[in-house]
């Protein structure tokens, strides 16, 4: 009789957890994409559905954690930030990501902007100059599944020219100008997102798209980042 | 001579170098917008320590005496911990986060706070003396200003050679010695001498270097991997500090074009703020030119050039590589000077002047094809200048350096382009109204164009010819740039909305456009008179900036004016919590005299108004705001400790009347011969510069320092009850004139400022007409 009221528990309580949403953030990353990132104009479905999928929470410190959907960067150590989500979105979404592309990301950091890219491109290439940061990435990048990016620990100044020409270059960390071997490694008709500016203060967030050889700018909105760091050449 | 008069004296010495250390020590950790607010918390340490003798004057009447040489030991220990406590994380605030964070508003306060006490303790000292040995007054007084004269001469000297945290603490140690001179026990003062030398040996060979704001362009760039500061230095101007990395680089104004090396490059910072760039490399020639800035050297064959304080080496190596015959740069700290001398790729056509830029454009007689004048404002910006005294931007300098021009000549400015556009359309504006005030068309004498980062605007001298337009159009074609006037023909660089280039348009085609008055930020060209060219805020638009950005976000739009106002509050809070009330409480037992509240405060608020606003107009003439500062303040003080001793030989109603009417002529005078004296003094040389500066406020600081001690022998006879009342409201009013001050010059200019301190100075007299009624009644 003992070991049926045992049994009767162990099945009831397997049932209960087995029956719990895997991903207990699932509701805070659906309010998170409606009120912060539709709400405010996003309207690129795959990146609505890329944000919504990017387990966010798994790429913040533990101690920031249950802070991993308000609507702000948080930090992630060594002077760098997780950007606020709706940056991740905004900037995917100009990019006009589609699944035959590839992706280059300067300053990987947390990983995320990589997860949400490979979410919708065929490749992401991603470098990141402190190695703490870029190992951890790739560490939680793998164990989440996404095989289809590639990190570097490296200086990402000078792009991954073996790996080029990108269709999107992503650079997450603040620059005083536009690196050339960027401009070089975008393919024609590419788009590279970059905040530019003093990397001390507020820095303005440009778009560049190449054609017929030629970068033409678009200056978005007024952001700050980390600086963007460059190692010895 | 007394003891008394001596350890005033030094007691003084000390009270003013820690107030103008602090001064410093601020400007490295935060920003030089805390310099009103350290003036502001010395004061308050003065009126407080009114109030609280007003508040226990039995008390202190019967133990005065034993208390004054601990009072000066305490001051000293104060002054000693004050810096090691404000660098703890408990009190250490940042200013960006005051807007975010109530924590640091709490720290903020606490810091003050910290600050407050050794003003309080020393001030303690000085008024004790005044009520104990009252009918002494003016002749304490004289010694307590004399003293605070040599501080302020004392902190340019030793500035040379400590570090702000370091001069804090000394200032401690020397306040310890006055306190010294007291003592009777010949132990004690072997004990504590003994310890104060130990301490100020160990500060001098061990300097300390504080903890900056996380948002200071030092704390920033060193995050970057392999960078390290390799050289420090301290200055009159502040702490200069080198840092070299294998990793950093600039390129403002660079083609999209451009495929090649960008040079890496050593920075220089001067109070943890970005100052000036050195590139390591230069080899690629198409790196100088396939930029923006180079096409003022297309105009001619191999120029003249002029450099005013260029902020990197790219510029005179622009300027070198493009064809220059003769590169003079202008560079005030000097050695950053020293290293251009020597810098590897200077060649015998560039000339290095260690001089202020706006002081070399007086009486010069040289002439030259490009004066090129330093880039202004940063990406975004943060309005981290809005206060700060620019004096090279003013169109009265635009104006001045028009006039060095040879024939067919160019002004070159530039700035980086701003979202929303506030620096970009303030230079341009600048230029159009100068181009105005030189009677000269700016549509046929101005041309501009920009990158997707940087504006360039140039000012010529004579009208720029079909041929020269034309070599613009293709010079930006090649490079992928955007004309932005006379023509604006392409568009290769998308800006988020038409906004400059409409503003831009309306600027040169109309002198009185209606928009920028409806344009939320202001962009009334600067002056001398109100020379702060990155102010961009407008009073009346503040809630319109915090719904827009938030409270978190306005920081980041423009934080050197917000400071000011938040200076002005926290002064306000202060005063009231450690004057009004206890003074208030301390009425109930005494009589009301209105007059006496009445001229004290005017006389608190007037004197400071003078003295900040001769500190700010002065920065034109020694070129620094910290020289300024101890210059001013010493010789202010100085030559009031003579007006103070020569008080107690005038009969108080003639002298007063005569003093009064004689101080509002020369504020006066000020105003309207300022600007013509302060040209000619920028013309003289350094030592002669300062000298006359000196000698021309002399007779307007001795005045001023006759109306207060002359006062106070009027209360000693008549209402000695309302001494330490008199000293506590003039310390309310000190405390708030700082910010006061700052926000007058800002809105209307220094004109208003003294003005407003000589109106003030001229109601005394009804006002000791009605103490000498009531005297009589």
């Amino acid at each position: 009789m003992r070991r049926i009221v045992i049994l009767f528990f162990l099945t009831l309580y397997t049932g209960l957890a087995l029956g719990q949403p895997l991903d207990s953030y699932s509701s805070q990353r659906r309010s998170m994409v409606q009120t912060q990132i539709r709400n405010r104009g996003v309207k690129h479905e795959e990146t609505l559905k890329a944000m919504e999928t990017v387990q966010r929470h798994l790429f913040v410190p533990s101690s920031y954690r249950s802070s991993a959907y308000d609507d702000r960067p948080l930090p992630i150590g060594y002077g760098q930030t997780i950007s606020q989500p709706y940056i991740v979105a905004y900037m995917t979404e100009l990019m006009k990501p589609t699944k035959d592309m590839i992706a280059l990301e300067i300053g990987t950091g947390s990983g995320y902007q990589a997860a949400v890219l490979a979410e919708i491109v065929d490749r992401v290439y991603t470098i990141e100059i402190v190695p703490q940061l870029g190992t951890s990435a790739e560490s939680i990048l793998k164990k989440q599944g996404y095989n289809n990016v590639t990190v570097k620990i490296a200086d990402g100044y000078h792009g991954w020219k073996e790996k080029g020409p990108f269709d999107i270059i992503m650079v997450t960390a603040a620059a005083d100008h536009i690196p050339p071997p960027l401009i070089e490694q975008l393919k024609e008709g590419g788009k590279m997102i970059i905040p530019v500016g003093s990397p001390f203060l507020v820095q303005q967030l440009m778009l560049v798209e190449k054609k017929n050889g030629k970068a033409r700018t678009r200056s978005l909105i007024p952001v700050r980042f980390v600086p963007f760091t460059r190692s010895e050449e | 001579m007394k003891r008394e008069n001596i350890s005033i004296f030094l007691l003084s010495i000390a009270i003013i170098g820690f107030q103008l250390a602090i001064i410093h020590l601020l400007s490295y950790s935060q920003w030089h917008h805390f310099a009103y607010l350290a003036v502001s918390v010395a004061m308050l340490g003065f009126g407080s320590s009114g109030v609280i003798l007003a508040v226990w004057a039995n008390f202190f009447r019967k133990v005065g005496l034993k208390l004054i040489p601990w009072l000066f030991i305490a001051t000293g220990l104060f002054m000693f911990i004050s810096p090691i406590l404000l660098d703890l994380r408990w009190f250490r605030f940042d200013t960006f986060l005051i807007f975010t964070s109530n924590v640091e508003i709490v720290k903020l306060l606490l810091s003050c706070f910290i600050l407050f006490l050794p003003f309080l303790s020393g001030a303690m000292v000085i008024g004790l003396f005044f009520m104990i040995r009252s009918k002494d007054i003016p002749m304490l007084y004289a010694w307590n200003l004399a003293g605070s004269a040599l501080g302020g001469v004392l902190l340019v000297i030793l500035a040379n050679y400590l570090f702000p945290m370091n001069l804090v603490a000394i200032f401690g140690f020397w306040s310890i010695a006055a306190g010294l001179v007291l003592f009777r026990s010949l132990k004690v003062v072997l004990i504590t001498s003994t310890i104060a030398m130990l301490g100020c040996f160990l500060l001098i060979v061990q300097p300390i270097v504080p903890i900056t704001s996380e948002f200071k362009s030092l704390s920033k760039v060193l995050l970057i991997p392999e960078t390290r500061i390799t050289q420090r230095s301290s200055l009159p101007q502040g702490t200069l500090e080198m840092v070299k990395s294998d990793n950093l680089r600039q390129a403002n104004g660079l083609s999209l074009l451009y495929y090649g090396k960008v040079p890496l490059v050593d920075i220089a910072f001067l109070n943890a703020q970005d100052y000036f760039a050195f590139e390591k490399d230069w080899a690629d020639s198409s790196f100088y030119t396939q930029n923006l800035f180079a096409f003022p050297y297309q105009l001619y064959l191999s120029p003249k050039t002029l450099m005013l304080q260029p902020k990197s080496t790219f510029f005179p190596l622009q300027a070198l590589l493009t064809g220059s015959k003769e590169v003079t740069i202008v560079e005030p700290v000097r050695p950053i000077a020293d290293s251009l001398t020597t810098y590897p790729a200077f060649d015998d056509r560039v000339k290095v002047v260690n001089a202020y830029p706006r002081e070399f454009l007086i009486n010069r007689q040289q002439q030259w094809q490009c004066i090129v004048f330093p880039s202004v404002g940063s990406f975004g910006g943060a309005g981290l200048s809005a206060i700060k005294e620019e004096y090279l931007f003013t169109t009265n300098a635009i104006v001045k350096a028009f006039g060095l021009l040879s024939d067919g000549g160019v002004l070159v400015f530039s700035s980086y382009m701003d979202n929303p556009p506030r620096y970009s359309l303030k230079l341009f504006s600048s230029v159009v109204e100068a181009a105005r005030l030189l009677k000269i068309d700016p549509q046929d004498h101005i041309l501009s164009i920009r990158s997707w980062n940087s504006l360039l605007v140039l000012l010529k001298q004579d009208r720029f010819t079909f041929e020269e337009t034309e070599k613009i159009l293709r010079f930006v074609n090649e490079y992928g740039f955007d004309p932005v006037s006379p023509v604006p023909v392409q568009e290769l660089n998308l800006l988020p909305d038409s906004t400059f280039q409409y503003l831009a348009n309306q600027i040169i085609s109309s002198s009185d456009v209606k928009d920028l008055t409806e344009y939320p930020f202001n962009l009334k060209p600067p002056s001398d008179n109100s020379p702060f060219f990155s102010q961009f805020i407008k009073i009346q638009r503040f809630a319109y900036y915090f719904s827009w950005l938030g409270t978190e976000g306005a920081p980041f739009l423009e934080l050197g004016y917000l400071i000011v106002w938040a200076s002005f509050a926290v002064c306000l809070l202060l005063a009231l919590f450690a004057i009004a009330f206890p003074m208030l409480i301390s009425l109930k037992n005494r009589s009301f005299v209105i007059a006496i509240w009445l001229y004290f405060s005017f006389l608190g608020l007037a004197y400071m108004l003078v003295e900040v606003a001769l500190i700010q107009r002065s920065i034109l003439v020694v070129g620094n705001p910290i020289m300024s500062s101890a210059l001013i303040i010493g010789a202010i003080l100085c030559f009031s400790a003579i007006g103070s001793y020569y008080s107690s030989f005038l009969q108080f109603k003639k002298g007063l009347y005569l003093t009064l009417s004689s101080i509002t002529f020369f504020i006066l005078l000020l105003i309207l011969l300022g600007n013509m004296i302060t040209s000619w003094l920028v013309g003289l040389p350094f030592t002669f510069r300062i000298a006359f500066l000196v000698v021309l406020i002399a007779p307007l600081s001795l005045l001023m320092g006759i109306v207060f001690p002359l006062g106070m022998r009027y209360l000693h006879a008549n209402y000695s009850e309302q001494i330490p009342i008199a000293w506590g409201v003039n310390g309310f009013f000190s405390v708030l004139a700082a910010p006061i001050a700052t926000i007058i010059a800002v809105e209307k200019g220094f004109s208003v400022v003294f003005a407003l301190s000589a109106m003030l100075y001229f109601l005394c007299l009804p006002i000791v007409l009605l103490m000498l009624r009531r005297k009589r009644g």
